[in-house]
């Protein structure tokens, strides 16, 4: 029988854990260097996602050392009912949505159109193959959905978390994670009429 | 399992991160459920496509000197009246500086730094949105979207072709080509349903002239 399902990302396996785990008892003893060291683990699965809730670069940067911040101040109260990666991550979550909040309020207030980063800052210097055409589709595809909604895509598929792990980072019931990833699916359907039709991206 | 319990957990069928024994029985029902089985195949495809999606590369070390010298100054006892004020500017200047910063430019060359080695690319700037009044007047007469379509023609169609393929479908072009090659097309009839557009659509991914077709989307700006 075919297995459908795919592999899960190494980032999350339990000897990742427990590397995550005794870095974060350093920081709380004060450790400087170890923070430096979860940091860097940590900078590009922040920052993309960071990125993917606001919508702006300088804003997903701000928003790394906000939840550094938080994990060298907070690092002791860490108990260990969940994955330290879950753990940072529900704090990258609040902060990201907390972020694009802040940063509307201004846009709305100088009647900016557009508060994203996102519209096709480039110009491929060749015909845009297939795969791109595809990206920026998905890319503005998802820009239609609530930050919510997107954050639950994101985590889902390039982070590979369950949806008991989702529930933890956004702080809210299973069922929620499922109704958003319910309505996301939906609007991404519609958005990107290709997926399933023939084959990928046709 | 119901249809509803299995078809909610799809993605997390797909991303393998199911306990076993729901696992299973996701995987019953979708050998017996064709719409689950169909849909999953999309759930593999979307998968796919957001783990393939391009990653924002930046290095961490410019980003941790600054946690580094935030760190500081909190052990110091706090700042001082002149660099808390100055934070407090670029607190609340932060949010605008996304509008006109010159950084937007490097940025996005280190995006571009994501792609490289797959494909070369070259910037442009972004439009210019800053206290432009045209540009919201557009953007927002255009808000709803139900009669409009994107398309990217193949690259065989010349502009007479391409033109006549819109008339065709009885559209005309509002704007385009964007950097992708993507026309957004209304509809000469704006009370066209949306069964009505879903099926133009299908018709028109199967045509040879189209590499792609797309409902346009809802709040994007028209005029790139
Ligand atoms: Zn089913």
């Amino acid at each position: 029988m075919t297995d459908f399902s795919a592999k899960r990302r190494p980032q999350h396996g339990a000897g990742q854990d427990s590397i995550d785990q005794s870095l974060l008892e350093r920081i709380a003893a004060g450790e400087r260097p170890a923070l430096h060291e979860l940091y860097v683990n940590y900078y590009q699965r922040l920052l993309r996602f960071l990125y993917r809730i606001t919508g702006q670069l300088e804003l997903a940067q701000e928003g790394i050392n906000d939840v550094m911040l938080v994990v060298w101040e907070k690092g002791h109260t860490f108990t260990g009912r969940s994955t330290v990666s879950t753990w940072i991550m529900g704090i990258a979550y609040r902060k990201g949505l907390k972020l694009r909040e802040k940063s509307k309020r201004w846009s709305d207030r100088f009647k900016a159109a557009d508060i994203d980063d996102w519209n096709e800052p480039f110009l491929p210097s060749e015909k845009p193959t297939d795969e791109v055409i595809m990206q920026d589709l998905l890319a503005r595809a998802l820009r239609q959905l609530s930050p919510e909604q997107r954050a639950v895509v994101e985590l889902t598929y390039f982070h590979g978390y369950s949806y008991q792990e989702i529930s933890a980072i956004a702080g809210c019931p299973v069922n929620t994670v499922k109704t958003r990833m319910f309505h996301a699916r939906a609007k991404l359907r519609t958005l990107l009429p290709k997926l399933g039709a023939d084959g990928p991206y046709k | 399992m119901n249809h509803e319990t299995a078809n909610g957990v799809l993605p997390w069928y797909a991303n393998g991160t199911l306990a076993d024994d729901e696992r299973q029985h996701v995987e019953d029902h979708v050998h017996a459920c064709l719409t689950c089985h169909l849909e999953l195949k999309k759930e593999h495809e979307l998968h796919e496509l957001v783990r393939a999606s391009p990653t924002v590369n930046l290095a961490p070390e410019e980003g941790f000197d600054r946690l580094s010298r935030r760190l500081d100054d909190d052990a110091r006892g706090g700042r001082s009246a002149v660099e808390q004020l100055a934070g407090a500017v670029e607190r609340l200047w932060g949010p605008l500086s996304t509008l006109s910063s010159a950084t937007r430019f490097s940025m996005a060359a280190l995006v571009l730094l994501a792609f490289a080695g797959v494909l070369s690319w070259r910037t442009i700037p972004p439009p210019v949105v800053q206290g432009d009044p045209d540009y919201f007047t557009l953007s927002s007469e255009f808000k709803s979207a139900g009669s409009e379509l994107d398309i990217v023609f193949a690259d065989h169609v010349s502009e007479r072709e391409l033109r006549a393929l819109v008339t065709e479908i009885d559209g005309s072009i509002i704007s385009g080509p964007t950097a992708l090659g993507r026309y957004r097309i209304r509809l000469t009839d704006d009370a066209v349903d949306e069964a009505h557009l879903s099926d133009l659509i299908r018709t028109l991914s199967h045509d040879e002239r189209v590499r792609f077709a797309g409902p346009s989307f809802a709040g994007e700006e028209t005029a790139e």
